[in-house]
């Protein structure tokens, strides 16, 4: 028991020591240290997200965030989609077993319409220990003491995760295993859809915390992630009734940061669905009811949407053995700075044409654009150049003539593309090689400070994704390129 | 020592004494008990500022507020607070108007609590509190927005007796030791009491409920 006792006391220093060290001395002077010790072990135990750490900036926001439907459902529930409420004992493994047991089973569910027999199969839930050990151990805290969204996210992105039949939530011993997922079980995106300014690590600013986006994206059938702040009565909740409040006055409450997921609302509730992985004994048989103010205000502190790997245009055009026609391109961008004592006038070239089989008529228009787009908020992005075409004409620009321009006072991380038949005028047969992006080394965005670029671009000779360059692999596809140019589009009700 | 603010008549020809929230504040640090009638309290009042604050444990302080607190048909305009707040004496508050949110949360009380005939036009919470007094009184109060008194132990009676509740009423996971009285009062929003603990009578008799409340887990037996 002393050893026991020892070794929690240890654990316990190393994540606050870590996450939260200017408290810890505060904790020293308890005079009932091992009264602190089985508090605050009891507490890590049983939630696991390392909020503090949480990079909130490096991941993307959705484009959707503020597109809401009108006509909300009073009610939606998606918990059927769920597999059975889990338990991820005495482990700081939650943000394991919500992104994966939990999500990405239900992603699964419902992309394949699974039955509650199927939900049921171990053979068809994700193993949160195997998530676990996907994720790098530089990201997640020694002894299963707690990891984060984004490497956990980011785990399931490039390795999937295997199933609970392959890799059972048994034998954690100290959290230290390893494996190489399963490639038939990734995700695909993820987009930060909400976090709180209150939270430290944060960018300052609070994104999406409003009740209605919460909703639409669950009345849309689409279950989010979220990492929230716990207090003390919400350890001990026992009831279906509505937590609306709740105190913090345990010493480790202040850094209790659990994740789970939002699976459901009910206005005439006032309160928002949440499950959780501490078994069907507690809660309401292992979910809770959180109103709306409560989330918004106390205890939501961040939110993510996700979905699972989409084949591409081109793949769906193979699978339906569809004829070529006309196919756009973009190839061989250049960007540079002609004179380096005029950092905002810049030049660029691109190649933009026809490689299908037909040929483009002189009534049939289509557009070329040059844009910036944020890297972490697409919504932030601009048009730089615009080229319209008519057939197969070539006009400036579209045979390697340098165009000179002059950057907007951009700052932050942006990347920029040049896209062919941006306004999707022209119905092609590939419709995924109409991007050319380019960034910084190794794929990242390229640093701009007042419109003056930091780095220098990197070129590829074909580039028609983000990722293609080594980019983030959870960075903008060129799907939400085009759906936010088109959405522009529309709302301008002109090109920019 | 007292500090007394009263205005020379409450009549619609007299100019209204306007005192500043931090000005009340301020005396209440300095050990000065507080009564003030027919008055604007002008700005938000922090009662967690009104008196030192000792630590409790690594995570929470808690003021210590030792006098008297005694406000009578005063009109709060900004939001009044008292979150881990120890009130060594009562907490009386009557016909009071209060504009924007109160919130009385984490807060202990030694003494009468009285709340009688006010006016709450913002979200009024009332919650994790305990209350050693014989009587803790909120009749005839009018309330347009939520009213929540979850989690809070009344170590005596509770009335809520002739009062109305517009929006949301909670007694949730409450623990009233004496008689929760809440006779000829309106719930006109949704009710919560479910975990209610009530150990002597719990009266509700002629109370008007927007639909029939639900007291289940509750250990209250209900006379209506």
């Amino acid at each position: 028991m002393l050893k026991r006792k020892l070794l929690a006391f240890s654990l316990f220093s190393t994540l606050f020591l870590t996450s939260c060290g200017e408290h810890w001395d505060s904790l020293l002077e308890c005079d009932d240290v091992e009264c602190v010790i089985e508090e605050g072990l009891s507490i890590l135990e049983r939630t696991g997200w390392l909020a503090d750490k949480e990079d909130f900036d490096n991941i993307p926001e959705d484009i959707d965030i503020d597109t809401l439907d009108n006509g909300l459902p009073r009610a939606k529930s998606l918990e059927n989609k769920f597999p059975p409420i889990g338990d991820q004992g005495s482990y700081g493994t939650c943000v394991a077993w919500a992104t994966g047991y939990n999500l990405k089973t239900a992603l699964n569910a419902i992309d394949k319409g699974w039955s509650s027999t199927q939900l049921n199969s171990t053979a068809n839930q994700t193993s949160p220990k195997d998530l676990w050990f996907i994720i790098k151990s530089s990201d997640k805290g020694s002894n299963c003491n707690g990891t984060n969204f984004e490497p956990a996210m980011d785990a399931l992105i490039s390795k999937g995760a295997a199933s609970l039949s392959s890799v059972p939530y048994t034998n954690m011993g100290n959290c230290s295993g390893s494996s190489n997922g399963n490639s038939s079980n990734k995700l695909g995106d993820y987009r930060k859809i909400a976090s709180n300014a209150a939270l430290a690590g944060g960018s300052g600013s609070a994104v999406g915390m409003n009740v209605n986006n919460f909703k639409n994206y669950l009345a849309q059938g689409r279950p989010v992630l979220i990492g929230a702040k716990l207090g003390d009565r919400f350890m001990s909740w026992k009831d279906a009734s509505v937590i609306r409040n709740d105190t913090y006055r345990d010493p480790g409450m202040q850094h209790a940061y659990h994740a789970m997921v939002l699976v459901g609302y009910d206005d005439s509730k006032n309160a928002f669905r949440v499950r959780n992985s501490w078994g069907e004994g507690w809660g309401d048989k292992g979910s809770i009811w959180v109103e709306y103010d409560f989330f918004l205000t106390s205890f939501g502190f961040a939110a993510f949407v996700a979905e699972n790997p989409k084949s591409s245009a081109s793949a769906q055009i193979m699978e339906k053995q569809l004829p070529t026609g006309y196919d756009l391109l973009v190839a061989s961008v250049e960007d540079f700075l002609p004179d380096a004592s005029s950092p905002l006038k810049r030049a660029f070239s691109y190649k933009a044409y026809n490689s299908g089989k037909e040929t483009i008529l002189d009534n049939q228009k289509w557009t070329v654009l040059y844009m910036y787009y944020n890297a972490f908020n697409a919504k932030d992005f601009g048009v730089i150049y615009k080229d319209d075409y008519a057939g197969e004409s070539i006009l400036s620009g579209k045979d390697g003539l340098y165009i000179s321009y002059e950057m907007p006072k951009i700052t932050g991380k942006y990347y920029l593309v040049v896209y062919a038949d941006a306004y999707d005028e022209i119905q092609e047969g590939d419709e995924d090689n109409n991007f050319y992006f380019f960034g910084a080394e190794d794929g990242k965005p390229l640093e701009f400070k007042n419109g003056i670029m930091m780095d220098s671009p990197v070129f590829a000779k074909k580039a028609s994704s983000v990722q293609e360059i080594g980019g983030n692999p959870n960075a903008y596809t060129p799907e939400e390129i085009k759906k936010l140019v088109l959405r522009n589009k529309k709302k301008s009700g002109a090109a920019n | 020592m007292m500090f007394l603010l009263t205005t020379v008549a409450c009549s619609a020809q007299s100019a209204v004494t306007v005192v500043k929230a931090d000005e009340i504040t301020k005396n209440m640090a300095a050990g000065k008990a507080m009564q003030i009638k027919n008055a604007v309290i002008d700005g938000d009042l922090d009662f967690s500022k009104a008196g030192s604050a000792f630590p409790v444990n690594s995570a929470v302080s808690e003021t210590q507020i030792n006098g008297n607190v005694y406000f009578e048909k005063c009109v709060f305009n900004g939001n009044v607070k008292a979150e881990n707040v120890r009130f060594g004496s009562n907490l009386i508050f009557l016909e009071n108007e209060f504009q924007k949110e109160v919130r009385f949360q984490n807060s202990s009380v030694f003494g009468t609590v009285n709340f009688s005939k006010s006016i709450f036009k913002g979200n009024a919470t009332f919650a994790n509190m305990a209350v050693w007094a014989k009587n803790s009184y909120f009749s005839e109060v009018k309330a347009s927005s939520k009213f929540l008194f979850d989690a809070s132990d009344f170590h005596g009676n509770l009335s809520l007796m002739g009062s109305e509740f517009a929006d949301m009423f909670s007694l949730q996971e409450t623990f009233v030791q004496g008689n929760l009285q809440g006779s000829n009062a309106k719930f006109n929003g949704n009710t919560d009491f479910a975990l209610l603990n009530v150990l002597r009578r719990t009266i509700f008799k002629y109370a008007g409920f927007k639909s029939e409340p639900d007291f289940s887990e509750s250990k209250a037996k209900v006379e209506k």
